[in-house]
């Protein structure tokens, strides 16, 4: 079980997962309740975007994609609705569908775009450096340390979406936008450290398992984050010992988890109907 | 079942004996692996990183890559920039120091080779991202020379007691690709300045030894899937040129072939890039016999 960490490679890919799995899956509770589970896809394309317009101009190719992001994030998080029939997920996929067209249109233009963007966006866990993980270490600290002082303040706030209670239009709201900053942020660094399927995995799936497992918001917390510790453990023994990328078979483990968690829950209200 | 057992650990042993003095060589792709093994012979063991049959520009990495690297004696990389993606990623995990770049280990098997398609400061813009130059170069039997003599250079710098061994095996590969480069040209003596259409800009090398004339590229550029307006410019040249043969790689879809063939009637051949990209190819050897042989099929 612990051969793996003899490897110094699976220590730093271990780290790495852990870190940036704690924190995605803390951040996701809050994304599957605010109903914008497409913000990692969105974003993760307006960074693709950013390194095919780097590209395309010939410079830039790690400061534009992130200002990139950042100026996502924060058109997201004005994004506000008064109309009950449209859900901020629908807003959220068209940014999604424009930002992947504009990403062909230039790569179109450039010689090589999609190999840049390989390479740019798209890390590998297996290949971690310490200096990435010292760098992702102090992101991704600062962004953990402002979601746990505020708390309460996010919190509310995702309850707020959760009720589908209406925000008015005119007031800028610091803690949405300090919130999408978070994400923006986890979302771009997380990326280039596990490649685009494995972030959205750790985002959603810890998430909606720790949904399906209880009631009690702290509880579903502390589940999902636990959920992506012990998928990090397992994807990469997986992988170690049968060989496969580890970024899938994170995720491959990751599903296994929401797969328990649903048949846990659907034996669960069996029992809770038999028992009425 | 004990004499079994018995009989496992014996071989076991065996093997470990006559691999304990192997001098381990991780390439990263399989042309490195055969020209390698023909040079190194009995003395050493070679795996590569890539398959035969991917695109050498896009590996996913898996642990076993790394820890074969880790223990290696010798890393035969192509060079250039065709493995940047992936190659000097998986060589630092390693942190095996005898196989790093400057190292005794570290084999560029790139040095010396006569580099096509250098792009000017002029062309950069136009499209080649190749910045060193295009870095199929194996495709041509002349370079396997070179590269042949890379690698004995490196397994000399790290096996020096077996020099005469690799040197002679080194002579006998140069005499082999000699002969047969008269053979591969003889059968293409016939076809020399055939007009075909290639998938993507790889072929150079290939190109400019057999005589082949490559019109156009299916890509408008390299990397750039086919346009439809390169598809109508293809389709265009391939019946004025009354060109027979569109050529691509194993890794590439052959849809937007497809519809220059349905509509011209060219033929459609997927060449084999590098050793294994079919199972029929065995050996650097073998990768010219299989293109040669189809292609003088197409071109009649």
């Amino acid at each position: 079980m612990f051969e793996m960490f003899q490897l110094n490679f699976m220590v730093q890919a271990f780290i790495a997962a852990v870190i940036t799995g704690v924190l995605l899956s803390y951040m996701g509770v809050h994304v599957v309740g605010r109903g914008i589970v497409f913000v990692d896809l969105a974003l993760g394309q307006i960074s693709s975007l950013g390194v095919a317009f780097a590209a395309f101009i010939g410079t830039g190719v790690t400061s534009i994609p992130l200002i990139f992001t950042l100026v996502g994030a924060l058109l997201m998080s004005f994004i506000s609705i008064s109309d009950k029939r449209l859900k901020q997920e629908a807003i959220i996929g068209i940014l999604y569908a424009f930002a992947s067209a504009l990403t062909v249109l230039l790569i179109s233009k450039t010689p090589h775009g999609d190999s840049d963007i390989q390479e740019v966006l798209f890390g590998n866990i297996l290949s971690v450096s310490w200096e990435q993980i010292k760098i992702i270490g102090i992101i991704f600290g600062a962004i953990t340390l402002l979601q746990l002082v505020f708390f309460n303040k996010f919190f509310s706030l995702t309850k707020s979406f959760e009720n589908g209670e209406v925000h008015k239009k005119t007031i800028f709201n610091i803690w949405n936008f300090l919130f999408y900053i978070s994400i923006g942020l986890a979302i771009v660094f997380a990326v280039k450290i596990n490649g685009v399927i494995p972030v959205f995995s750790f985002l959603i799936i810890p998430a909606v398992s720790g949904i399906l497992l209880s009631k009690n918001n702290t509880v579903v917390f502390i589940v999902a984050v636990f959920i992506s510790i012990l998928a990090s453990f397992l994807g990469l023994n997986f992988s170690f010992h049968y060989d496969f990328p580890a970024g899938s078979s994170i995720v491959a483990v990751l599903g296994g988890i929401f797969i328990l968690a649903s048949v846990v829950k659907l034996v669960k209200n069996l029992i809770f109907k038999v028992s009425v | 079942m004990k004499k079994i057992s018995i009989l496992s650990v014996f071989l076991f042993c065996i093997s470990l004996f006559s691999f304990a003095d192997q001098i381990k060589i991780v390439t990263t792709t399989t042309d490195m692996k055969s020209i390698a093994e023909f040079i190194g012979g009995n003395k050493v063991s070679v795996t590569s990183i890539a398959t035969g049959y991917q695109n050498p520009h896009f590996v996913d990495p898996k642990p076993s890559y790394i820890i074969s690297l880790t223990k290696a004696n010798l890393f035969v990389t192509v060079g250039l920039d065709l493995e940047t993606g992936w190659s000097p990623q998986l060589l630092s995990s390693s942190r095996n120091t005898k196989i790093q770049k400057g190292a005794a280990g570290y084999v560029d098997a790139s040095e010396g080779v006569n580099l096509l398609q250098v792009p000017t400061a002029a062309n950069r813009a136009e499209g080649d991202i190749h910045i060193y130059g295009n870095p199929h170069y194996w495709l041509d039997p002349i370079n396997g020379k070179i590269i042949a003599r890379n690698i004995a250079n490196g397994l000399e710098r790290v096996d020096p007691s077996n020099r005469s061994f690799y040197e002679a095996n080194l002579v006998a590969f140069n005499n082999k690709i000699d002969s047969k480069l008269k053979e591969w040209q003889g059968k293409m003596a016939a076809y020399k300045g055939s007009k075909i259409i290639a998938y993507h800009n790889e072929w150079v090398y290939f190109e400019t030894r057999f005589g082949l004339q490559i019109v156009d590229f299916m890509e408008p550029k390299p990397g750039i899937p086919p346009t439809p307006s390169q598809l109508v410019k293809v389709i265009k040249e391939v019946t004025t040129n009354k060109i027979k043969v569109i050529i691509s790689s194993p890794y590439f879809t052959t849809s937007s072939s497809d519809v220059v063939s349905k509509q011209t009637g060219v033929k459609e051949l997927t060449l084999a890039t590098s050793v294994g990209a079919f199972d029929s190819v065995k050996d650097y050897f073998g990768l010219f016999d299989y293109n040669i042989d189809h292609l003088i099929t197409v071109l009649k």
